[in-house]
């Protein structure tokens, strides 16, 4: 397992070094100065900003551009924001804690509506409460992230008043005391039910074909035999085997919160990672754009080497190959 | 035994051999209710979008100054947005972009996967190890970050642009189907026979491999449009897609980022809203309908 893990670590450092690349490469191409972030994006005098990129060395071949760039990248220095008038990682440090929250809530509630309704479809199959989540899968399959957080405030922000509309916390609460953090919970909770709503479909259906799948097997019909009660056959005996795929499929989840996460924020104007992605682009803070596409990428690259490892954790025959 | 059975079973065998594989698919699907109902809701999308000249009771840059943000009702069908639009006549405009766009990425990310797959398959080897290499490169991107930072790069380009960018950057996940596919069919016999007679790779790989690998392509297709559709939507909602002049279901719902459009119109985002959502729970069911209708063990 050791060794495995090793691998596959080592593999990942090259394809961070082309993703690098890769981003680097649109970051020449963003308008600005999207390396170092000192070129103020609203002056377009030719004479400022030819001065200024002589000054920066952006003029200087690409090669050493790059390896200039790579060297404060690894320091954690992505230069500065133009906009915010600090540095680009101290903007993102503002803004990280929020979509985690953001996305541990939009976890838990994947996980309990999944179990709960995977749970159910796969011990009752071929009923109508099974038919009724089926229906509800589809539809969350089928409706777009936006559409369906648009309709959420309507509903619950507007209609019922039961959660803020938008924002990541409530105005005039002081960091750090209890009504902050409630007022903070309270404000991700909207946006995590539906950021957690939309990935419960694959969930729900992966749960479902899989304990019916498993109630046909040896091993259940022994339980049965031996007059284990109903319950604790599916509680116990199936569940616990059907859970092991499902904890594989997190490490994917992290790409898909991510993509979700840019969409959802900037619907709630929730102050997280996304949202900063959007309002960066628009306000032409290329250096900050830079900065959070390439953790962003590296976050997708490291969800896949987890999904990896649990999944060779999991099951030993991977590890062998 | 019976007689009878052995009668039936009989018939039921020429009819099978009657039939090719397409025509039995065909007839399962239509079958299948939920399939037909989607396949006749997406027809009528699509015409009323392609029709949409004849049809819009309002020029889609006509706009009323006085009748701003009316509710529905009176003159306009569905009310009217912010600047004065037909909403009725901007669904009908943005179904034809968003269709467009949507069956355009589609038809050039099943090529490129195809291209890419059926060469990834058919030769094996180190053409396989560099361009799976390739693909397990490009799938590592999160894929709608980098589709808005390139749009937002390529802005002013136009609608080519972003679907160049939608296509380049989705084709991966169908690549890799294609091409497990392609190496599982290219061990039959009738492969080997192909080329004994020296059948050149081009010729085998289009006139033998491809028609059998077919239901999978057509089922990705499916998929893909969805997927490409929805994109494109958030990408205009998002302010990157389609450029604001132009009608998009995208476009038509970016009014709703203002909350008090949320609140007090819901003309002007239900709609598209409802259009996009149906859209894609319809294509998704006929996907659904295509993969059990070719699917050999389904008896339905």
């Amino acid at each position: 397992m050791l060794l495995y893990t090793l691998r596959r670590i080592l593999i990942m450092i090259p394809i961070m070094v082309m993703i690098s690349i890769v981003v680097f490469a649109l970051a020449l191409a963003m308008p600005g100065d999207a390396l170092s972030g000192q070129i103020n994006p609203a002056d377009s005098d030719p004479e400022y900003i030819e001065e200024m990129r002589e000054q920066l060395g952006l003029n200087d071949p690409i090669h050493v551009q790059y390896g200039r760039w790579m060297a404060g990248v690894v320091q954690w220095d992505f230069g500065r924001s133009f906009v915010h008038r600090m540095d680009v990682t101290e903007v993102i440090g503002e803004r990280l804690p929020n979509t985690i929250l953001l996305s541990v809530f939009s976890l838990i509630i994947t996980y309990i509506l999944a179990f709960t309704m995977g749970r159910f479809a796969g011990r009752h199959p071929y009923t109508p409460g099974d038919y009724a989540i089926q229906g509800i899968n589809y539809l969350m399959l089928a409706i777009p992230s936006f559409v369906a957080a648009i309709f959420a405030i309507f509903f619950f922000a507007f209609q019922l008043g039961w959660f803020p509309a938008t924002g990541s916390v409530g105005s005039g609460v002081t960091p750090g005391t209890m009504e902050y953090w409630i007022s903070k919970l309270h404000h991700t909770a909207l946006p995590a039910l539906v950021l957690g709503g939309l990935t419960t479909a694959s969930y729900t259906q992966f749960l479902r074909n899989d304990i019916i799948e498993s109630s046909q097997k040896d091993y259940v019909r022994t339980a049965r035999a031996k007059g284990t009660p109903e319950g604790e056959i599916y509680n116990k005996h199936i569940l616990r085997n059907s859970i092991i795929p499902i904890v594989t499929l997190f490490g994917f989840d992290i790409a898909s919160i991510i993509g979700g996460a840019v969409i959802i924020e900037t619907v709630f104007s929730y102050r997280g990672i996304g949202e900063l992605l959007i309002s960066s682009i628009n306000s032409r803070d290329s250096s900050v754009v830079v900065a959070v596409t390439l953790m962003l990428s590296v976050a997708t690259l490291v969800g896949n080497l987890v999904a990896d490892l649990v999944y060779g954790v999991v099951d030993p025959r991977i590890r062998v190959e | 035994m019976s007689a009878i059975d052995a009668k039936k079973a009989e018939e039921l065998e020429k009819q099978a051999k009657k039939q090719s594989p397409w025509a039995i698919a065909r007839r399962k699907l239509l079958r299948n209710k939920l399939a037909v109902i989607s396949l006749a809701f997406l027809v009528i999308v699509t015409l009323l979008a392609y029709l949409a000249p004849f049809i819009a009771p309002f020029d889609p840059a006509r706009v009323d100054i006085i009748n701003r943000n009316s509710p529905p009702g009176g003159d306009y069908l569905l009310g009217t947005d912010n600047a004065g639009r037909d909403i009725w006549t901007s669904l009908l405009y943005g179904a034809r972009t968003s269709l467009t766009i949507g069956f355009v990425c589609m038809f050039a990310v099943v090529t490129i996967a195809t291209v890419i797959g059926s060469i990834s398959g058919f030769y094996g080897g180190w053409v396989d190890a560099i361009l799976m290499r390739f693909t397990d490169f490009m799938m590592n991107f999160p894929f709608l970050v980098f589709v808005i930072v390139l749009a937002s790069i390529f802005r002013d380009s136009g609608i080519w642009a972003l679907i160049i960018v939608l296509s380049v950057l989705s084709w991966t996940g169908a690549a890799r189907v294609v091409r497990s596919k392609m190496m599982t069919e290219k061990e039959n016999e009738y492969v080997m026979a192909a080329i004994s007679i020296g059948g050149t790779p081009f010729k085998v790989i289009r006139k033998h491999l491809l028609p059998n690998v077919m239901t999978t392509i057509i089922v990705q297709a499916t998929l893909l449009l969805a997927v490409m559709i929805v994109a494109e939507t958030a990408l205009s909602f998002l302010g990157f897609g389609v450029p604001s002049g132009t009608p998009s279901w995208g476009n038509m719902m970016q009014e709703a980022r203002q909350p008090h459009v949320i609140r007090g119109m819901w003309w002007i985002w239900v709609p598209p809203g409802l259009a996009i959502t149906f859209t894609i729970l319809a294509i998704n069911f006929i996907g659904e309908g295509i993969k059990d209708a070719f699917n050999p063990k389904s008896l339905r």
